[in-house]
């Protein structure tokens, strides 16, 4: 068969592949990551896979964070130092 | 580190490479193969894993999952390799939600050969025997550094040549 390739994806989907782990298990994500379940309680695929999911949900949660660091803020700064401003204003009235 | 980008495909060139001589004597778990990335901030990105497995007709299969964690910046998109699991040996019967054999029957088959990868041990490998054997047990072959599509060629060639697994991977286990 071909190969599946997932590049979409939703937060809700994610949380219900976890909720599915979790009754599966009997287990909470707290529980998963206190004990660690790699004790034999859980299968390897599947610690791999709680793993997983439980890095791309914080993923998925985290802010996409567009600010640009403080290197590429000075670099900017140095750029629009040095432009001329009559020639923003040529630019503009262009 | 790794991009995704670039595992992609590395992932479906030697995956192309190698279904042809597995799929003549096997079928394909419904589980894979799979690609999965972070969808977001595009483009997409770590975490992403990657899972592959295939049944033979002599009851054996293999499965292959890795997983690359976020590293770094946010917005930098790259993975590292924090978890994987090589797994050979004979399948059990029924299969699981997921579309591989179940692994945790009681009548669950060790593994001939698993290397595995995880959070919480240290890496390690497991011989017909749920024993952890780890790096300082095995010599020739670096669990650190286990390479999915070496493993699957190792178990192609053993499958064809009848070759130790462990022999054909260069790995010599130490009490």
């Amino acid at each position: 068969m071909p190969i599946r390739i997932q590049e979409t994806g939703s937060l809700p989907e994610i949380e219900q592949e976890i909720s599915s782990l979790e009754s599966e298990y009997s287990m909470t994500s707290q529980q998963f990551a206190e004990r660690g379940s790699w004790d034999g309680t859980v299968a390897e695929f599947d610690a791999i896979e709680w793993n997983f999911l439980l890095m791309q949900k914080a993923a998925m949660e985290r802010p996409d964070d567009c600010r640009p660091t403080r290197v590429f803020s000075a670099q900017c700064e140095t750029v629009i130092s040095s432009v001329d401003a009559n020639d923003v204003r040529e630019l503009i009235a262009a | 580190l790794k991009w995704w980008a670039d595992y992609r495909r590395w992932f479906i060139e030697h995956y192309d490479a190698l279904k042809g001589d597995f799929l003549v004597s096997g079928s394909e778990c419904t589980g894979g193969p799979l690609l999965r990335a972070t969808p977001r901030p595009l483009p997409p990105r770590a975490p992403w894993k990657a899972e592959w497995g295939i049944i033979f007709d002599d009851g054996n299969y293999f499965r292959v999952k890795e997983c690359f964690n976020a590293l770094g910046p946010p917005n930098s998109g790259a993975g590292v390799r924090e978890h994987f699991s090589f797994h050979y040996g004979k399948a059990h019967r029924n299969l699981g939600r997921d579309g591989y054999p179940v692994m945790r029957a009681a009548d669950t088959p060790v593994a001939d050969v698993r290397i595995d990868i995880d959070r919480n041990h240290d890496p390690h490998i497991h011989v017909n025997s749920t024993e952890h054997v780890p790096q300082r047990r095995v010599l020739g072959y670096s669990i650190q550094n286990a390479d999915m599509f070496q493993f699957l060629e190792a178990v192609r060639d053993h499958r064809k040549t009848k070759e130790p697994l462990l022999k054909l991977l260069n790995i010599t286990v130490i009490p």
